[in-house]
């Protein structure tokens, strides 16, 4: 492999499906500030990339340091991890989501509160109901 | 694709209007809005309530059970609790 398609071949796996997940991540920010400011939702979250775990790669992950699909909330006093539980749950139950967020080359959910530090992960192909078509 | 540009543009256009709306608008509507609307369904489709229609009524509220994560198939099933119970 000479060096000018290792370069390409970064660029392209860095470049990879950001438009779509920029689009996802930006409407996801946009409604969550819609709902804060209107008084329908008490917690501000913000969703962004982060790094993924490597334990829970699939074939569809990106690079490590961007298979993350972040949440973090904001305004995180009192922050207890049910509540946690309860947010993950709403993405986790959530099938055709959980795929999409797959397809986009994620694998780690991640759901932590800004200033506490209260944090929890999640594999995402657990939750995808695609057990017999993995290879790892 | 066959067509000129202009015709493919419109061909584009036409196929994302008919797509369905993304699922993540609909995970933030369940995160708040999914819980009250759960309470309501369950209390409006609950057996106790139906003894006349108890199967119908067990049936949907093992479904609504199901779905109380899903805003929009809360939504669905609130119409089929407002035909089939009231």
């Amino acid at each position: 492999m000479n060096i000018k398609t290792l370069l390409t071949n970064l660029i392209n796996s860095l470049l990879d499906g950001s438009f779509e997940r920029m689009k996802i991540i930006s409407q996801m920010n946009a409604a969550f500030k819609e709902y804060f400011t209107t008084g329908e939702f008490n917690r501000l979250c913000k969703v962004s990339i982060s790094q993924g775990n490597s334990a829970f790669a699939h074939e569809m992950s990106s690079l490590w340091i961007r298979s993350g699909f972040k949440i973090s909330v904001e305004n995180d006093s009192s922050l207890r991890e049910s509540e946690i539980n309860e947010l993950s749950a709403y993405i986790t139950d959530n099938a055709a989501f959980v795929r999409q967020l797959m397809a986009m080359g994620f694998d780690t959910l991640t759901i932590k509160g800004k200033t506490t530090g209260v944090s929890k992960s999640y594999a995402l192909k657990k939750f995808a109901n695609l057990n017999q078509y993995y290879i790892r | 694709m066959k067509g000129n540009p202009i015709s493919r543009f419109f061909a584009r256009l036409r196929f994302r209007c008919t797509i369905k709306k993304d699922e993540s608008t609909n995970v933030i509507d369940s995160m708040v809005k999914a819980r009250r609307l759960y309470k309501e369904l369950s209390l409006a489709a609950h057996p106790d309530k139906h003894p006349d229609r108890i199967t119908e009524a067990e049936d949907l509220m093992q479904r609504i059970t199901a779905s109380r994560h899903n805003y929009e198939e809360l939504l669905s099933l609130k119409k089929e609790v407002e035909l089939k119970l009231r």
